[in-house]
């Protein structure tokens, strides 16, 4: 079973698409990393597959089951961009009412990570700090022993530490139980210890879906002559080239270096940018890697 | 805030670590931290390597990359897997290889007080190396760099010299 | 069953509300009722009993003058009471009914709860399903003791309040609606 399916959706707010004729398929057990510029579509996407929005256009599956449905609400956790929390209560409260709320529901995962983390129950949520927020919803996201987590920029709050010790625990809950994450997050730097699956949304499209993996082992960093790129194109599929003066650092999908050039593999976060320079170069999941222009 | 602390419980001798600027893939750091380990001494046959799932929590790495690593060093004939209990170093480095090592590591010194001598800087001795070595594996050279993933024709043994890709270690 | 968790959750998070909003009509209605018990009492000593079954539109005008008559009504000041007795839904929809709609939207709450095992539709039923009904059940006891308490009022009240029998019936969850709104 799949994670995510999605065929052709779309989302229209008033006049402007902020999702558009997106076709995805990650397949269960993958770290996503959701990537894009702000404004991109990733928070849509994410609530749309979370079951907060509509789609206008398109279906969207998570885990078999529709969005938002009895199902889906059963094996899916989200957290939105938001943080959305019962900030009135404490976090006693607040973990009460989770618990009222869910069939599913494991209290000792919740209590043990937040003694971990040094929070007091009788603390009230809205006057928690941004990052206990986040780390309050993330715990309670996983209480439910979710099969899928769908996180719209969880660390955006936390300090460098408390990232590392997020994602750490993230990685844990992945090795341990099977976890599928789709998570939205604007440091690309980190996205290569973590993720397996690359999703890059560019103003409402996708650009780029595919494992990190075949990513990374079917691109090249390739360095030489700047007046050789010209040249290039016809001899290697160029995402982006980056001329100044005499030297060139290009991004190509190939396998070797052509003569009169140097490779090295690619890092996630050129790769990254080099599609994120380029709206027009896409990835797509058909069979095998196709870059179309 | 929760104090991050490797913790593998006494089982593995050594720990892992991640220069995540150098642009190496996380998987083959770890194999060459392996790599290294053996050759100081601090692995040797039998030897537990770390848990999946404490280097996951440790290092904040997907547990595929891990698994990834590991594969790659029963690749290679230097660990095996026992199942439900871990991963374990069945083969130490020969003797001969370490020899051979030590040699080439001092032939390099030497060239490094050449390069020192004539004025040449830390940078510059890198980019020297590095241009070498392009033109050493372009050229076809006397052996073959092997392939990202790290297989190589000969597979085996741990000592493979200039052989290494990424040259982490 | 997830009707019930959903209220409990409700419960939970407006227990203030769920309790003093019923209290404070309950309260009101109570002082309705004594008030209108002493003044049935003072209608009676002084044979005017049968002013209660007329109206003060229809009814013989010696009940007004009747009432005016007499030096003094146990009430002082009636007209006040029944500004106050209008006010109190509106003052409760805007004080009680505001929270209880805000707090799930504005803060954007409903986000974490849609997303729970229990979903939109059952969260609307659950949450705002028996705090609907706590505010019908308040505001039919306390228009009941306004409607007692009215039929003497109407006659020492200025003449200015019209025929509001029925009204605090229907007035009383409207305003409570109309406040968050």
């Amino acid at each position: 079973m799949n994670a995510i399916e999605t065929r052709g959706l779309g989302k229209r707010y008033r006049r402007t698409w902020a999702v558009r004729g997106c076709d995805l398929t990650v397949p269960a057990g993958q770290v996503t990393a959701l990537v894009g510029p702000n404004g991109a579509g990733k928070t849509t996407l994410l609530r749309i597959l979370a079951g907060l929005a509509t789609p206008t256009a398109g279906t969207a599956t998570v885990l078999g089951a529709a969005p938002g449905s009895r199902q889906a609400r059963a094996t899916v956790s989200a957290m939105d961009q938001t943080v959305p929390l019962y900030r009135h209560l404490r976090v006693a409260g607040q973990l009460a009412a989770a618990r009222a709320l869910n069939d599913q529901w494991d209290a000792d995962l919740a209590i043990q990570r937040l003694s971990a983390l040094g929070m007091a129950t009788s603390a009230r949520v809205g006057k928690l700090s941004a990052g206990q927020q986040a780390q309050l919803a993330l715990t309670m996201a996983l209480a439910r022993r979710p099969r899928l987590l769908l996180l719209d920029e969880p660390l955006a709050s936390l300090d460098p530490l408390a990232r590392q010790d997020v994602l750490g625990w993230l990685m844990t809950r992945v090795a341990e139980d099977g976890l599928s994450v789709v998570f939205s997050s604007h440091v690309i730097a980190e996205l290569e210890r973590v993720a397996s699956y690359l999703v890059v949304l560019s103003a409402g499209r996708i650009q780029v879906a595919a494992t990190v993996d075949s990513l990374l082992d079917t691109h090249l960093a390739l360095t030489g002559p700047a007046d050789g790129v010209d040249d290039l194109y016809d001899q290697v599929e160029i995402v982006t080239a980056q001329r100044a003066g005499r030297q060139a650092l290009v991004l190509a999908r190939t396998g070797a270096a052509p003569p009169g050039w140097a490779a090295r593999p690619v890092t996630m976060e050129e790769l990254v940018l080099g599609y994120l320079r380029e709206p027009a170069a896409r990835v797509v999941p058909e069979p095998g890697l196709e870059i179309a222009r | 805030m929760v104090t991050v602390k490797p913790d593998y419980d006494g089982l593995s001798p050594i720990v892992f670590y991640l220069d995540r600027g150098s642009g190496v893939p996380t998987y083959l750091q770890l194999v060459h931290q392996v790599d290294y380990a053996l050759r100081l001494g601090f692995l040797r046959e039998g030897d537990q390597l770390p848990r999946i799932k404490d280097v996951t929590r440790t290092l904040a790495v997907n547990p595929d990359t891990v698994m990834k690593a590991y594969r790659e060093l029963e690749l290679r004939g230097v660990a095996a897997g026992r199942p439900g209990v871990g991963t374990f170093i069945t083969q130490a480095p020969d003797i001969a290889g370490l020899k051979q090592m030590a040699g080439l590591q001092r032939k390099l010194t030497g060239w490094l007080g050449e390069a020192a001598a004539a004025g040449v800087d830390e940078l510059g001795m890198k980019a020297l190396f590095a241009s070498a070595l392009r033109n050493f594996s372009d050229g076809g050279g006397a052996a073959r760099l092997p392939g990202r993933d790290g297989s190589d024709a000969h597979g085996g043994g741990v000592a493979r010299g200039a052989r290494q890709d990424g040259g982490a270690a | 069953m997830s009707v019930l968790r959903m209220t409990r959750a409700a419960w939970y998070k407006h227990r203030f509300s769920v309790v003093g909003v019923p209290a404070v009509f309950l309260l009101a209605a109570l002082a309705l009722f004594a008030d209108s018990v002493v003044q049935r009492h003072w209608l009676s000593v002084h044979h005017l009993s049968g002013c209660l079954v007329a109206n003060a539109t229809t009814g013989g005008s010696w009940c007004h003058s009747a009432a005016w008559a007499s030096l003094s009504s146990p009430t002082q000041t009636p007209n006040v009471i029944a500004v106050a007795v209008l006010a109190l839904p509106v003052l409760a929809g805007l004080f009680a009914g505001v929270p209880w709609v805000a707090r799930e939207f504005e803060s954007g709450a409903f986000r974490f709860t849609w997303t729970q095992g229990t979903g939109p539709r059952l969260w609307l039923l659950g949450t705002f399903g028996p705090l609907v009904l706590l505010a019908a059940v308040s505001a039919a006891i306390y228009g009941a003791a306004a409607y007692w308490w009215y039929q003497v009022a109407q006659w020492q009240a200025g003449t200015s309040i019209w025929s509001w029998r029925w009204s605090s019936f229907e007035l009383t969850p409207l305003s409570i609606a109309a406040g968050p709104c």
